[in-house]
């Protein structure tokens, strides 16, 4: 009986003696995950790159800004590096284009292999979307950036907000988003007849972050669309954004260029991006539209 | 003086009450056993804030389909081990208790659950809708409820149920008998759990219960004052110790204004040393408090492996050792048990506040920096201040010191718990031979 208990002691010093092994062994792994966890917190705290991310519309590709950029570089004092993404549709992601170093604001567009219209296709790309950012969110260590979305791409960022933003709020703000022609109520002139994918979305509003400020672009040819995409069903944005984020403003721009596919080389348009979008090299903007005026 | 002691404990621990609950937290111990490995799995392994998943990298080669599938799995097990542990808790509590009077316990546990059953069960908009439950009332959470009503329906059975059955061999006649016997408790159960949760479903109870002890959690993670969150953690202590504390409340300091002001100071100078918020309740708790989970249980657990004699705690203890150490303690709260056990309340409630006050004071003094740097779910208990402060040496030395301390301290209780053991041990249970 005695020895039967001075045994099972020797088994509880055994247990110990693993657990004090154990310790050690996971020590050495647990220190070198601490410095790289804590130099990349350190990256993307002091990081001060802020980029502009840009989904195309439907049909379009990673290719669809490259005279904006061209345009935006032409007229600005500070040139923008463009970066293109393409996520293909077995989740691999190809990329042209590089980040200059010292860049604080490149452009960065995101397109995707399958291109197509319509709310099935709109939530695989905001899918596929958040893969590419998880990669460039890895890479870049940003922890702020700017969104911009034209038609269709607008649409995709505002149900990866809604279903994606989430995992990376907490590292990463997004500041702004600049949306040109989306038709968040699809074709449809009237939000009485909301399509599944504008009741989805209003539905999820409240995932939106509340410090963004919204900008909705309308370009008009007739008096009320763009060619393709109804003033109304631009306007329909309202009733996602307003009351939930900081600021939600609504432009609509006229003229030569005002057609749908043609709004993205619009001067005009260029110039609301530059002004609204962009960081300002002289400050903050002044007027009710500057985020930094409102104390978010 | 000490015998004193141990004998009004050992009066304490044969109160039919705490008879029934050791008991039953004796029969519990394999299953939260389990359930506490499974949770080491889920939250340390498969979680993206968890330990093993980081320092092995596993998100990077387990493919997404796999990890998802392991979640579900191990998710199971979990999730039926600790939201409905108060099911069983109260079928065997309700067991025992009936069996130590020597009545039919097999009716009287199956009364029990009935009789839990109801109580937690939740009104819908109209009597139409799918069965629900006020889940928290089933769950590990709580405990106590659960083995007072199973103790409340052992002492019905006690009253008015049908004896034990025993007949060598029994015939159909005696289990209809014996079933039919049960009715009048049965009844009597039904009629008062309908009364219970009638007023459960009736009043705003349920709610203010059900958030007292989330509320109380994430209130202490926001302290700035080191008192507050001192008085906070007693409270908690408290209720881990009466059976209401959360058995999966291993949670990670939540993302407070100002673990974020501390965060973002260390990463933007590279430093802990000057924080904004350097006796923030949450971080101090975390990395000076917590080793093995609420209470220093993994001081406890090598205390009695440490110690010399009984041999039934000693397996316990090995058992518990590997979940503990990962401060997944809960099995060790049930098996040792702490639970409702007087021999372990003093330490356990004061024995954290006494590493945090040292802790703060030796912050104060600046021989170790604050401790704002992300510390992984399931971290080791000795290694979370050295990680906590990005890897300061003198940290690391400080909690391996106060884990030496409150080792040392637990010390004279483990002692005292073996001497009461020892004389239960010799005291048979009511109603049975073996213990």
């Amino acid at each position: 009986m005695h020895n039967l208990r001075k045994q099972l002691t020797r088994r509880s010093r055994h247990v110990l003696l693993a657990l004090i092994g154990l310790i050690v062994i996971l020590a050495l792994p647990t220190y070198f995950w601490m410095k790289s966890a804590n130099a990349n917190l350190a990256a993307q705290r002091n990081s001060r790159m802020s980029p502009v991310i840009m989904i195309p519309g439907s049909s379009a590709t990673m290719n669809r800004f490259n005279q904006l950029v061209e345009i935006l570089n032409k007229r600005t004092a500070k040139k923008h590096s463009l970066l293109r993404l393409e996520v293909e549709n077995n989740g691999k992601i190809k990329s042209t284009g590089w980040i200059n170093r010292g860049d604080t604001e490149p452009i960065i567009v995101v397109g995707f292999q399958n291109n197509h219209d319509g709310y099935q296709n709109i939530k695989k790309q905001a899918k596929m979307f958040n893969r590419a950012f998880a990669l460039l969110s890895d890479k870049y260590n940003f922890n702020n950036f700017k969104a911009f979305g034209h038609s269709n791409g607008g649409l995709i960022w505002t149900l990866w907000l809604e279903k994606y933003y989430h995992q990376y709020s907490d590292q990463i703000t997004i500041t702004r988003l600049m949306t040109l022609g989306t038709p968040y109520n699809f074709a449809e002139t009237s939000i009485n007849q909301p399509t599944q994918m504008f009741h989805d979305l209003v539905k999820g509003r409240k995932k939106i972050p509340k410090t963004l400020d919204v900008y909705s672009v309308a370009g008009t040819e007739s008096y009320d669309s763009d060619g393709l995409v109804p003033e109304q069903s631009v306007e329909a944005g309202k009733y996602i954004y307003q009351k939930q984020v900081n600021h939600y403003t609504t432009m609509t721009v006229t003229g030569s260029k005002a057609q749908h596919s043609g709004l993205p080389q619009n001067k005009q348009i260029v110039n609301l991006i530059s002004h609204y979008l962009l960081d300002n090299e002289q400050g903050p903007k002044p007027g009710p539209n500057n985020p930094n005026n409102s104390g978010s | 003086m000490q015998s004193k002691v141990v004998n009004m404990l050992v009066r304490f621990n044969q109160h039919s009450f705490i008879q029934a609950v050791r008991q039953t937290l004796v029969v519990l111990f394999p299953v939260t056993l389990i359930g506490a490995l499974a949770q080491l799995v889920v939250k340390s392994c498969l979680d993206a804030n968890g330990f093993f998943y980081n320092i092995f990298g596993i998100g990077s080669w387990l493919p997404l389909t796999w990890l998802k599938t392991l979640q579900f799995v191990f998710t199971s097990v979990t999730q039926i081990f600790f939201n409905l542990l108060g099911v069983l808790a109260c079928f065997i509590c309700a067991y025992n208790t009936a069996r130590f009077y020597r009545r039919d316990a097999q009716m009287a546990g199956l009364t029990g659950v009935f009789a839990l059953l109801l109580v937690a069960y939740r009104y819908g908009k109209n009597p139409q809708v799918a069965l629900d439950f006020h889940m928290t009332l089933l769950s590990g959470k709580s405990l106590l409820f659960a083995l007072l009503i199973g103790y409340g329906v052992g002492q019905l059975y006690r009253w008015k149920g049908p004896g034990e059955l025993m007949v060598k061999k029994i015939t159909w006649l005696d289990v209809r008998r014996q079933a039919f016997a049960s009715l009048w408790p049965l009844l009597i159960t039904t009629l008062l759990a309908m009364l219970v949760s009638l007023a459960i479903n009736s009043g705003r109870f349920y709610h203010a219960y059900s958030h007292t002890y989330t509320a109380l959690t994430s209130a202490s993670q926001e302290l700035r004052n080191v008192w507050l969150a001192l008085l906070l953690s007693l409270v908690l202590a408290v209720m881990d110790w009466i059976g209401l504390g959360v058995p999966s409340s291993y949670n990670m300091p939540l993302n407070t204004p100002a673990y974020m002001a501390n965060l973002n100071y260390a990463l933007v100078h590279g430093s802990a040393w000057h924080v904004p918020y350097k006796f923030l309740g949450s971080t101090l708790y975390n990395s000076f408090a917590n080793f093995g989970g609420d209470g220093l249980v993994l001081a406890l657990v090598v205390a009695i492996l440490l110690f010399p004699g009984n041999t039934s705690l000693h397996r316990v203890g090995r058992w518990t050792a590997l979940p503990t150490l990962f401060n997944f303690d809960y099995s060790s709260l049930v098996g040792l048990p702490v639970i409702l056990n007087p021999v372990f309340l003093l330490p356990f409630l004061f024995l954290p506040l006494i590493n945090i006050g040292i802790a703060a004071g030796v912050t104060a003094l600046g021989l170790i920096p604050a401790t704002p740097y992300p510390v992984l779910l399931g971290t080791p208990g000795p290694l979370i201040g050295f990680v906590a402060t990005n890897g300061n040496w003198a940290t690391l030395i400080f909690t391996l010191a106060l884990l030496l301390l409150d080792i040392v301290l637990y010390l004279p209780f483990v002692r005292l718990n073996f001497r009461v053991e020892d004389q239960l041990g010799r005291a048979t249970l009511g109603g049975e031979d073996d213990a």
